[in-house]
């Protein structure tokens, strides 16, 4: 055995705190005057850093460590049972506020968004000149309005179920504005809007006449017959 | 078939005061536990942060959140390692956030602040040796640190020490060897 791995067994043997060296490398140390010195260096080493942890590990407890444990618990269970008391209190009273402030919120918001829609999305009530509008109407009668695709949106608040008062169409933005801008027209002057109301004369439907087929092969004959 | 209870005769216990009988019997069930393992964690955290005012606050900061969880806690036999875990757990956490400060405040005085190297004669008899040791534990994993913390403890065994921390003896007295024979290494 060389003095490399005695020393390494030696080191192995003191960090495991053996109670003797395995019997190679005390054959090799009982030989070898500089294993020994290392021997003991290591010893001397382990000695103090087992003394070195002892004094980390049990160093002296304050006496007023418990005490002051035993304080701070008391200040502890007061608030403890306060917050036991009033906790379901305040739950129940953030509860209620928030299933009668959230749908008002709602509410509130539709109306902003609906009256921001009407009054500042075109340059005010500017009447057009009634001739054109009855041009404009008699050439191009409006269609259905084009309803945008309709997305699920996650609900918030309670459903609300609108009334046909205040239903909503989503359309484009400026369809929505040409729309408002007819129905202004129509409340100025009503007779613009009866229009839309008779009967479009339409130009009556002309039936062609259509030439009948004939093939000379084909023999018509009651079901019967043919069977 | 249903039975029948007779409520003794007197006032029954409200929910209240049984909620108070309870926490009683818990605080008073903690109050033995606290005597008892106390010094432990003050230990471990002195063990971690070698500085006694910072141990005293990790201790009642660990003894504190046992108490509050006290009843959660299922086998009360368990007491012991539950809290060793929380107070290294805590000592680790503030001995890492006081190595940043330190690190970010002063990183040119560290290497000033290094000792010379000695022999291990002179380092045993000298505060300098227990610089260096503590130098050399946080450098080791944080499972050797806990290990060799509790062995060196007066009055715990390694059969002790393998309950507290819910591992088995050859796993501490591994942890054990390879702990001593690093620390051997750097404090050549």
């Amino acid at each position: 055995m060389n003095c490399d791995r005695a020393r390494q067994q030696i080191t192995d043997s003191l960090a495991a705190r053996a109670l003797a060296l395995p019997a190679d490398v005390a054959a090799h140390w009982n030989s070898c005057v500089a294993c020994q010195d290392f021997y003991q260096s290591q010893q001397k080493l382990f000695c103090s850093l087992d003394a070195g942890l002892r004094t980390t590990a049990n160093a002296p407890v304050p006496p007023w460590l418990i005490p002051a444990v035993h304080l701070r618990i008391q200040d502890t269970v007061p608030r403890r049972a306060w917050i036991h008391t009033w906790l379901p209190a305040g739950a129940a009273a953030v509860a209620l506020l928030c299933a009668v402030a959230v749908p008002m919120l709602h509410r509130a918001e539709r109306r902003t968004a609906s009256a921001h829609a009407r009054s500042s999305d075109y340059p005010g009530n500017v009447p057009l000149p009634a001739g054109e509008i009855q041009a404009a109407v008699r050439s191009n009668p409006p269609a259905a309005p084009r309803v945008a695709p309709v997305v699920r949106v996650r609900r918030v608040g309670p459903r609300v179920r609108p009334t046909s008062a205040d239903m909503e169409v989503m359309v484009d933005k400026g369809e929505a504005r040409g729309l408002d801008h007819l129905v202004d027209s129509i409340r100025q002057k009503p007779a613009l809007g009866r229009g839309f109301f008779q009967a479009a004369a339409l130009p009556p439907d002309e039936m062609k006449p259509v030439p009948l087929i004939e093939i000379a092969e084909l023999r018509v004959a009651p079901l019967a017959e043919a069977q | 078939m249903q039975e029948l209870v007779l409520n003794p005769p007197g006032r029954a216990l409200e929910g209240d005061e049984i909620r108070q009988a309870a926490e009683t019997d818990v605080r008073r069930e903690f109050e033995l536990r606290l005597v008892e393992c106390g010094p432990l964690a003050f230990r471990i955290a002195h063990g971690v942060l070698r500085n006694a005012a910072d141990a005293e606050d990790i201790a009642q900061e660990a003894l504190l959140r046992a108490y509050r969880k006290f009843d959660r806690l299922r086998d009360p036999r368990r007491f012991r390692a539950w809290l060793v875990r929380i107070t290294f757990r805590l000592a680790l956490d503030r001995w890492r956030s006081a190595k940043r400060r330190e690190q970010r405040e002063a990183a040119w005085s560290i290497s000033e602040l290094r000792p010379t190297p000695a022999t291990a004669e002179e380092m045993a008899v000298s505060n300098e040796f227990q610089e260096r040791l503590a130098r050399a534990m946080e450098q080791l994993p944080g499972k050797f640190r806990l290990v060799l913390l509790l062995s060196a403890m007066e009055g715990y065994t390694t059969e002790e020490v393998s309950g507290m921390l819910g591992i088995p003896v050859g796993t501490v007295k591994s942890r054990l060897f390879f702990a001593r024979k690093q620390l051997a290494e750097k404090l050549q």
